[in-house]
């Protein structure tokens, strides 16, 4: 058996060439979009500036990096799910070892990015303002740090022990999600409930914003009372977990019980087969649930929305109108494309694996596969969207708001669902040329997170980009924003076309590659 | 001879074959041997066009095959090409079921075949608990769906056990009589092809060292094996 320095050698020599780290890279990238474009456009109060940055980056951290996490530490694990390569590693090391080599391998890029992340701070912060105190910088780093091994762990054993890497994906963008969301509800319970609030419950910035002079105020406070504490309980769980889990070493029969149990059932001997008269998409999308995330993230939008409606409504004064925003906001812009995205790369990840290209292409034609697999993602892209406005309806009569529902819904849902199918198409194209899982999935999160933060200053940018058309449509950020429609439809259109018409003509002129 | 199912001129694909001129006649098992390496499974792919030719032609029937009608053409063919293609989180009936819905069969067929390669007792199993013979045999049903009148095969006997072998040998011994199927099969296993095949190509580095029928590669009754040696330089193998 080898030991666990050479493990952990083995692992360095295993992830050359993946280049995961431009995972990482990506969010430096955008960490400094973001700085230099918020510093130079506000009016910063030169007193607080690093207490304000301080504040922000533990929010673009809720935001950010739980997804961002855990595809990085699906790439660094799923080469071994691919490659079927535990049957060789058992006979070589144990699983406690490979898995603490990988997390070990993960931590110091993770440790490397929260320097970076620092580095990039302090240069786009030119100077002007003074450095920020010693202690603000070591307490940063280290919350930082500890709250990102927190979910690089969690991460690495979601794709650790679910072969399918839509897992620990779909969690990671839940994460960010509700992250995110919880920020709003000022709540320490709730933000210590959860690894994701995590960033912001350790943050030691408050902020106070004044309605009447317009003025915010940041000053040094705690956000959640043992934030620390909580973040160690959750590492001695996810630790102990990693232990136990891996304390068997028959893999197939530790797999077999905790995730296949409800496979059993299935095997009838005898039974006659019948043709089920789902399309052939549907029918690969069997006994994996990734589909049921369409149905959950609008509900855990629409209560965390609701809740925060009802707590602010003294400053919501829109009714109806407020509560949509609420609804939509963060699902429509950020959510919904990742969970496209998702959706997308995990279709095609099913041609991709093995031979099955040998199988699928010669059975049926690159213009039926795309068209098959885009249909479905649309279709429960549409649902998702019918969902979304269903709950709003509930909810805005659960809650009692005593005017008429806004007439104009059903042009919002339209045009949703029309923005929506320009993104599966886009997804559809950046997964068929892409085989990696995870990288689509990333390209959707920067481009939508960058539209996101850029939109207020380029106003033509939501326009331009596929990820964003979902929430245009659905005016998510603002209901009463008027748009311009020819130019929305366009731009849905063109991308569309576009992407079926590479993706088709990809597809009947590159060889096809197997493995 | 009788007229060829499939022919190929000059079929060439940089770095892995030239000049590849294959002449399967209908009716027949082709059996296409070659050490590692060799370029079998290039070629086939190239016939199937999941890769495409740098230049030369493949023929159908005497039909130029094209981009444009390459599906119709392929409606007719069953192949198994490198290992099994399958999606491992789905049954085996459910596998089946994809790829005879992909090809536009009905339902009855599926029992059949599953019954022919003897997986039937296995098929609401999951694919990826499968052995690499079931999952074998599993490639083996999709290709045999729909009664193809072409067949290819490449290396199907991988995996299977020595009475797995044989029964899959039997098999693709009768398809030319008993459902009127030509088959190319693929192999660096000269006894199986023996066995099996009635016409051969031998493929070494690229080119085509031999084509015809078995009987004629070595009238003084020299073992296949040394005539194949022979063929291929005793070069060393990849």
């Amino acid at each position: 058996m080898i030991n666990f320095v050479t493990t952990l050698k083995c692992e360095f020599m295993k992830q050359r060439k993946k280049r995961n780290y431009l995972v990482l890279l990506a969010v430096l990238i955008f960490y400094a979009a973001y700085l230099i474009w918020t510093q130079n456009g506000q009016s910063f109060s030169y007193l607080h500036f690093w207490e304000a940055t301080f504040y922000d980056l533990s929010l673009l951290n809720t935001l950010v990096l739980p997804t961002a996490i855990g595809v990085y530490a699906s790439m660094i694990t799923d080469l071994e799910h691919k490659g079927h390569t535990f049957k060789l590693l058992e006979t070589l090391t144990t699983r406690r070892k490979l898995l603490t080599a990988k997390f070990i391998y993960g931590s110091i890029y993770i440790t490397a990015f929260v320097l970076l992340q620092l580095l990039v701070v302090f240069v786009t912060g030119n100077g002007a303002c003074g450095v920020p105190s010693i202690q603000d910088i070591s307490r940063y780093t280290a919350d930082t740090l500890l709250v990102s091994l927190i979910l690089l762990l969690m991460h690495m054993e979601l794709s650790w022990y679910f072969v399918n890497q839509a897992v620990t994906i779909i969690v990671g963008i839940a994460g960010s999600f509700m992250g995110f969301f919880l920020l709003f509800m000022q709540n320490h319970l709730l933000y210590l409930s959860n690894p994701w609030s995590l960033y912001a419950a350790t943050g030691f910035i408050l902020m106070d914003w004044n309605p009447d002079t317009r003025v915010i105020k940041y000053y040094h406070g705690e956000v959640a009372p043992h934030a620390h504490i909580a973040a160690l309980i959750w590492l001695s769980v996810l630790v102990l977990t990693a232990i136990f889990l891996n304390h068997h070493s028959e893999e197939e029969q530790l797999h077999n019980r905790l995730f296949q149990n409800s496979h059993r059932k299935i095997a009838e001997p005898g039974r006659s087969i019948r043709f089920s008269r789902l399309p052939v998409e549907f029918l690969k999308l069997r006994r994996s649930p990734i589909w049921s995330a369409f149905l959950a993230l609008p509900v855990i939008s629409a209560l965390l929305g609701t809740i925060n409606y009802t707590a602010n409504i003294d400053v919501l004064e829109s009714k109806w109108y407020s509560l949509w925003s609420q609804h939509s906001l963060f699902l429509a812009l950020l959510f919904m494309p990742l969970l496209i995205a998702s959706f997308c790369s995990y279709q095609w990840h099913l041609e991709h694996t093995g031979t099955n290209w040998n199988m699928v292409m010669t059975a049926t034609t690159p213009a039926r596969l795309v068209i098959g697999k885009i249909t479905t993602a649309m279709i429960f892209t549409t649902i998702a969207v019918l969902w979304i406005a269903v709950l709003y309806i509930l909810s805005g009569l659960i809650i009692h708001i005593d005017v008429p529902i806004p007439p104009e819904l059903p042009g919002w849902i339209i045009c949703g669902i029309i923005g929506g199918i320009a993104c599966c198409c886009v997804q559809t194209l950046l997964s068929i040329l892409i085989r990696n899982f995870a990288l689509p999935i990333g390209i959707a999160i920067m481009s939508s997170l960058s539209v996101f933060i850029l939109a207020n200053r380029i106003k033509w940018l939501i326009y331009l980009d596929p990820h964003t058309l979902l929430s245009l449509g659905l005016r998510a950020n603002n209901p009463e924003m008027v748009i311009n429609m020819g130019v929305f439809l366009l731009s849905c259109f063109l991308w569309s076309m576009m992407s079926i018409f590479i993706s088709i003509l990809y597809l009947r002129k590159t060889d096809i590659t197997t493995h | 001879m009788n007229k060829y199912i499939i022919k190929t001129e000059k079929l060439c694909k940089t770095g892995r074959i030239s000049n590849i001129d294959l002449c399967v006649p209908e009716g027949a098992v082709y059996g296409f041997l070659g050490p590692n390496g060799a370029g079998k499974t290039t070629t086939l792919k190239l016939i199937l066009g999941l890769i495409r030719p740098d230049s030369g032609n493949t023929y159908y029937d005497g039909v130029l095959f094209t981009a444009q009608n390459r599906f119709t053409l392929l409606k007719e063919t069953g192949s198994l090409i490198e290992s099994p293609s399958y999606y491992g989180h789905l049954t085996g009936t459910e596998n089946m079921e994809i790829v005879a819905r992909m090809k536009g069969l009905d339902a009855f067929d599926v029992n059949d075949v599953l019954h022919e390669v003897r997986l039937y007792g296995q098929k609401d199993k999951k694919v990826s608990q499968y052995s690499l013979g079931m999952k074998q045999r599993l490639g083996l049903a999709m290709a045999l769906l729909g009664r193809p009148r072409l067949l290819i095969l490449d290396e199907p006997t991988n995996g299977l056990d020595p009475a797995g072998i044989q029964e899959i040998r039997e098999l693709i011994r009768s398809l030319p009589s008993a459902m009127n199927m030509t088959v190319i099969v693929s192999s660096h296993m000269l006894s199986e092809i023996e066995q099996m095949a009635n016409v051969v190509g031998i493929i070494n580095n690229g080119e085509m060292v031999y084509q015809g029928f078995l009987a004629d590669l070595d009238p003084q009754g020299n073992q296949l094996e040394n005539v194949f040696l022979e063929l291929t330089g005793r070069s060393e193998s990849l």
